[in-house]
């Protein structure tokens, strides 16, 4: 295969690309409101009083399913790890949420479970009655491409809620320059890790459910938002409540 | 009569002062005794002291019951303020009595101001560990029963023995520990400070020797890390052997065999051939119990026949990375105490920070640190100075871009008044800063780094950000060089905190720090031995 070939896998295993690039997913508008609904199964915005337990939902169906059904490795990423670090939940601004594979998983999700829908039930903590919602694995045909294409798909697989169009970006992390930087891998998205940095990774909570997240967490953190983000407790109009251990409107 | 005393005060020769004037005067001694009385009540003492750094703020004692551990702690920017280079001198004395008031009290809220994540899964049962009182060195002289042949021997005494990161270096172990006569038949304890295995040749063998001679340890990170590989493969204790009760939130992993195929097919294969795996397959199970039931912290209490400080301390503790002052030990994070290097102090920027009086305080607080900021900076616009309250939140973190926890940790504890109880630490952890064991330091605040309080980057917490995290990115490669900036006058103290970590992973030295009781009290001793690869 030439280098410059759409046809450049991870996996061999794992469906080919299509041979011409095209956005593949698309949210519901380019308005920060709007971006993190897939447009699909948009039928509105989400109030603020609402979100949390959807997005509760969204995850913990996400790590549940992938470590128990699918059997597959996955960690939190960006926004996400940052809110297991305040205090193991999801920021109540953030609108989605982050998650990462390694580029060797992303090819069996490519190739066994894309398209897959998954039930999963749980008990709304407002409502205190069960709740069953749907999610879609949906992966992004050009996810298992190493190059990055036009940038339009920087994200290689999203796991939606279908009521309301929520989310999990998924992205994956591979080596996509061996001979220049061995041991470093990235996404589509300018992030760069060394393997020692993400590996082993370590087992913990988030959102009630075992979930994984990188070795050198705090590096990471650092790195990406800067050592301000572990001190602030100021944010988005949330105060970081030291008794609660919650972020506060 | 006063206006007697009035006449004769005033020039001119006026023999008859007015009534109103008789009165006012009268006033005024009266209001000056007054307040020349209450301005010595430790309360106001705060108020009308110029020097007191810190927020405008007045801190009534009562509510500010956390700041006393962050503000000894944290660096002190007296130096900018009216005193100039004698401000932190002219400090010294109040500071040590707020905290005198400050510390009486029960609760250290530093926790309540920072993160709490959820454990980790690989997290040791318990966070401290007490050393049996046995092992404590206690001087007992010769007694005239001994023959001439062991005598020598059995009358030396208990030692405690802390080793540095050893690093799978068994050879070096062994040497070390001939070179000073160990035997822990006759006594001798050895402590290690973590880091027992990798990067050296015999891991299996470090463990097996400590395991045999009844040693103590703390976990280290990269202890931790193997047994995060064992965990990965599945290698932990008996029941997983049969994969029963794994999982222990009862969900039954029957996907388990399907996962390992899964997972191995997803590349994971190559992660385990890997050298923390590859020593994690070689540990027996029993040897991965025992690091797994390691402490985070070893707490050894106080050495009765220490008579000085720093080795008469209340509390003497062997950690692997470090410690945060101030902070309980049962409130110091695992994570922070198997890795920190160093402690990043929040500095002004975009987001409004938080500074810990009480909380409904917090806006002023944070303004108020902002404006005294932006002032500083106008009056000294070459240096890059970061305000920072004495009451700042220390965060550890794993690299050295902020302030070296040893030395915050010896400035805290040199400030601490004498009747206070005071932590003398021992750790590893650091090869790259190397053997730490001068008995002098330097005790000077830290007067100020501009690690992330400059450049202005944005901390705009938004995934789809591109831009963003590209900034960020290269502004983080920019500013590897961090400026240190040391107070220019030199304040010295004791070494409350002993680092031990030599370099041995890297085939430099092995080190041991020998306590011991003689007739003098106690004292202690370094020993170094090479370690090859």
């Amino acid at each position: 295969t030439s280098p410059n070939s759409n046809h450049n896998q991870n996996n061999a295993d794992a469906p080919p690309s299509p041979p011409q690039e095209y956005k593949y997913f698309h949210e519901a508008g380019f308005s920060l409101e709007l971006s993190h609904y897939d447009a699909r199964f948009f039928r509105g915005p989400v109030p603020y009083a609402t979100h949390r337990a959807i997005l509760t939902h969204l995850i913990r169906s996400y790590l549940s399913t992938f470590r128990v059904t699918l059997g597959l490795e996955t960690w939190l990423a960006h926004g996400t790890l940052l809110g297991w670090w305040w205090n193991g939940r999801i920021m109540p601004w953030d609108f989605d949420v982050d998650a990462q594979v390694s580029g060797a998983t992303l090819a069996v999700l490519a190739e066994r479970h894309n398209g897959s829908m998954h039930e999963y039930t749980l008990r709304n903590e407002t409502s205190g009655r069960d709740e069953t919602r749907v999610f879609l694995l949906d992966v992004n045909p050009f996810g298992t491409k190493v190059d990055r294409g036009t940038g339009e798909n920087a994200i290689d697989a999203r796991w939606i809620d279908v009521e309301t169009g929520m989310y999990v970006d998924i992205t994956a992390l591979m080596e996509r320059d061996p001979e220049n930087s061995p041991g470093v891998v990235s996404c589509k998205n300018f992030h760069w890790y060394k393997m020692e940095e993400l590996y082993p990774l370590r087992e913990t909570v988030f959102e009630g459910v075992k979930a994984m997240v990188p070795r050198e967490f705090e590096k990471v953190l650092v790195d990406e938002y800067g050592a301000k983000s572990l001190v602030v407790t100021e944010w988005e109009g949330h105060h970081f409540d030291a008794e609660l251990k919650e972020w506060v409107k | 009569m006063a206006q007697g005393v009035i006449a004769q005060m005033l020039p001119g020769g006026r023999r008859r002062p007015s009534r109103s004037l008789t009165f006012f005067l009268m006033g005024a001694l009266t209001l000056l005794t007054l307040c020349l009385f209450t301005s010595h009540l430790p309360g106001l003492q705060r108020i009308i002291n110029p020097s007191t750094p810190g927020s405008g703020d007045v801190q009534v004692p009562g509510e500010a019951d956390m700041t006393s551990c962050a503000a000894a702690a944290a660096p002190h920017h007296g130096s900018d303020g009216p005193g100039g280079e004698d401000s932190p001198e002219l400090q010294a004395p109040l500071d040590s009595m707020e905290k005198e008031t400050e510390y009486q009290l029960q609760d250290h809220p530093m926790e309540h101001k920072t993160n709490k994540h959820p454990p980790f899964k690989d997290d040791p049962p318990q966070l401290i560990a007490n050393l049996p009182q046995e092992h404590i060195p206690v001087y007992t002289p010769p007694s005239p029963t001994d023959g001439p042949g062991g005598g020598e021997k059995k009358t030396r005494g208990k030692r405690l023995v802390v080793v540095g990161d050893v690093h799978g270096h068994l050879a070096a172990l062994r040497a070390l520990l001939d070179k000073i006569g160990f035997d822990h038949r006759y006594g001798d304890h050895l402590i290690f400070a973590g880091d027992m295995i990798t990067k050296g040749p015999d891991s299996k063998g470090v463990v097996k020797l400590a395991m045999d001679l009844g040693a103590s340890a703390v976990r280290g990170n990269q202890d931790d890390k193997v047994l995060a590989a064992a965990r990965e493969i599945h290698r932990h204790l008996v029941d997983d052997e049969t994969g029963v009760g794994r999982e222990a939130d009862g969900e039954t992993d029957h996907a388990a065999g399907e996962k390992d195929r899964e997972n191995d097919e997803a590349g994971t294969e190559k992660r385990k051939k890997e050298h923390a795996h590859r020593i994690a397959r070689s540990l027996t199970r029993a040897q991965l119990a025992w690091l797994k039931s390691l402490p985070i912290i070893l707490r050894i209490g106080a050495l009765p026949d220490a008579t000085s400080p720093p080795w008469n301390a209340n509390t003497l503790v062997v950690v692997h990375g470090g410690l945060v002052p101030g902070l309980q030990l049962e409130r110091q994070d695992p994570w922070a105490v198997m890795n920190m290097r160093s402690l990043i102090y929040p500095g002004k920027g975009k987001g409004k920070h938080h500074t810990e009086s009480a909380s409904d305080e917090d806006d002023n607080d944070g303004n108020g640190e902002e404006d005294d900021a932006e002032e500083r900076d106008d009056e000294t616009p070459q240096s890059n100075k970061s305000t920072l309250a004495p009451d700042a939140v220390a965060v550890p973190i794993e690299g050295r871009d902020g302030e070296p926890w040893s030395h915050a940790w010896n400035r805290y504890q040199n400030r601490l008044p004498p009747s206070v109880p005071h932590t003398l630490a021992i750790y590893g952890h650091d090869a790259k800063a190397g053997l730490q064991v001068n008995p002098e330091v330097d005790i000077s605040p830290y007067a100020s780094w501009s690690a992330y309080s400059s450049g202005g980057v944005d901390y705009t917490i938004n995934s789809n950000d591109i831009t963003n995290n590209n900034n960020n990115k290269k502004k983080k490669t920019k500013k590897k060089h961090k400026q240190h900036k040391q107070h220019k006058h030199n304040e010295k103290g004791l070494r409350y905190a002993f680092g031990l970590d030599s370099g041995c992973g890297h085939g430099k030295k092995l080190t041991a720090l020998i306590i011991e009781a003689g007739p003098a009290g106690v004292g202690h001793r370094i020993e170094q031995v090479d370690c090859r690869s």
